[in-house]
């Protein structure tokens, strides 16, 4: 039986990409009591890597939001993964963590950003409200332009 | 399984000496009811020594950048074991890193420096005890480390 956040994924026409592997030796996801934590999720899609460069410079805003919302997906990707494939586990999102691949003093990481938490709101509604920091960078693991962290709590 | 700090022995590896935090902030804070360890930011110290200065790509290899998350590493594992009066063998695991790299624009191998930290971790605690990752460049470091990491250990 499809789970309910399978549903609504569905009904948004969304299909989640490939958990990916990490870029080096670490694990993409840890639990720690109801806390599942995920490493910071790049712009890979299903292998190949999208949305290389710096903001401000090589990507305009709307290009890196959408990088961002690629990074939400990856992250619940891997939120699936952890509860074995049953999204309905997850009780909240608690927080991100955006940062930005940017060129010296832009000002604009959180409309950047936003793609990974709008993308939270509407396939978790009220539970996808999440506390969060946008930062910008001046480099990025082979050079992506955004990385995205996140707090889950489980139920 | 031997205990932790036999365990570093058998890296071959030592604790460097604590040293308290370099403005009003503490080293560690433990949330008790939730069996973790927060550890503050620590960078490649041996006591007051910096062991590693400068822009990784630039003044320091990749090398040595994860040399000098390994030995910061080493430093969040000290903050972690005299948060909890010496007892290392309560440390349980290693669940989260932010590592920050200290770096020029365009440095992308940012994740295989953080990755000497992350092994350590995954080396002395298995796979059920290795953190996530979160890797960010930075153009400025305190005192100019080359590694930058926070931490949030379990216990028990």
């Amino acid at each position: 039986m499809a789970g309910k956040i399978d549903a609504r994924l569905k009904e948004l026409g969304i299909e989640l990409p490939q958990a990916a592997a990490p870029a080096a030796n670490y694990v993409p996801y840890a639990i720690s009591g109801n806390l599942l934590f995920v490493s910071g999720q790049i712009t890979m899609l299903n292998g190949e890597l999208k949305f290389v460069g710096k903001v401000g410079q090589d990507l305009d805003v709307d290009q890196a939001r959408q990088a961002a919302r690629l990074c939400g997906l990856n992250l619940i990707a891997q939120a699936r993964a952890a509860c074995g494939g049953d999204l309905d586990r997850v009780k909240r999102c608690l927080k991100l963590g955006g940062f930005v691949n940017c060129v010296d003093g832009f000002t604009q990481q959180p409309a950047i950003i936003n793609g990974a938490s709008d993308l939270m709101v509407e396939v978790f509604a009220e539970a996808g409200k999440h506390a969060r920091f946008a930062v910008g960078a001046n480099a990025l693991p082979l050079g992506v332009a955004v990385e995205i962290e996140a707090i889950f709590e489980l139920a | 399984m031997a205990g932790l700090l036999a365990r570093l022995a058998d890296l071959g590896l030592e604790l460097p000496p604590i040293h308290p935090p370099v403005a009003n902030y503490v080293g560690a804070t433990v949330a008790v009811s939730a069996g973790q360890i927060w550890v503050a930011g620590e960078g490649p110290m041996w006591a007051r020594e910096c062991r590693f200065q400068g822009k990784v790509g630039r003044d320091l290899t990749v090398e040595q950048g994860r040399a000098s998350a390994e030995l910061t590493g080493l430093n969040l594992l000290k903050q972690a074991i005299v948060a909890l009066d010496g007892d290392a063998d309560r440390l349980t695991g290693c669940v989260r890193l932010l590592g920050l790299v200290h770096c020029e624009p365009g440095f992308d191998q940012g994740h295989q420096v953080i990755a000497g930290a992350a092994e350590l971790m995954a080396k002395l605690f298995g796979p059920t005890g290795s953190p996530v990752v979160s890797i960010t460049g930075a153009p400025a470091l305190p005192i100019g480390i080359a590694t930058e990491l926070d931490a949030i250990f379990t216990f028990r």
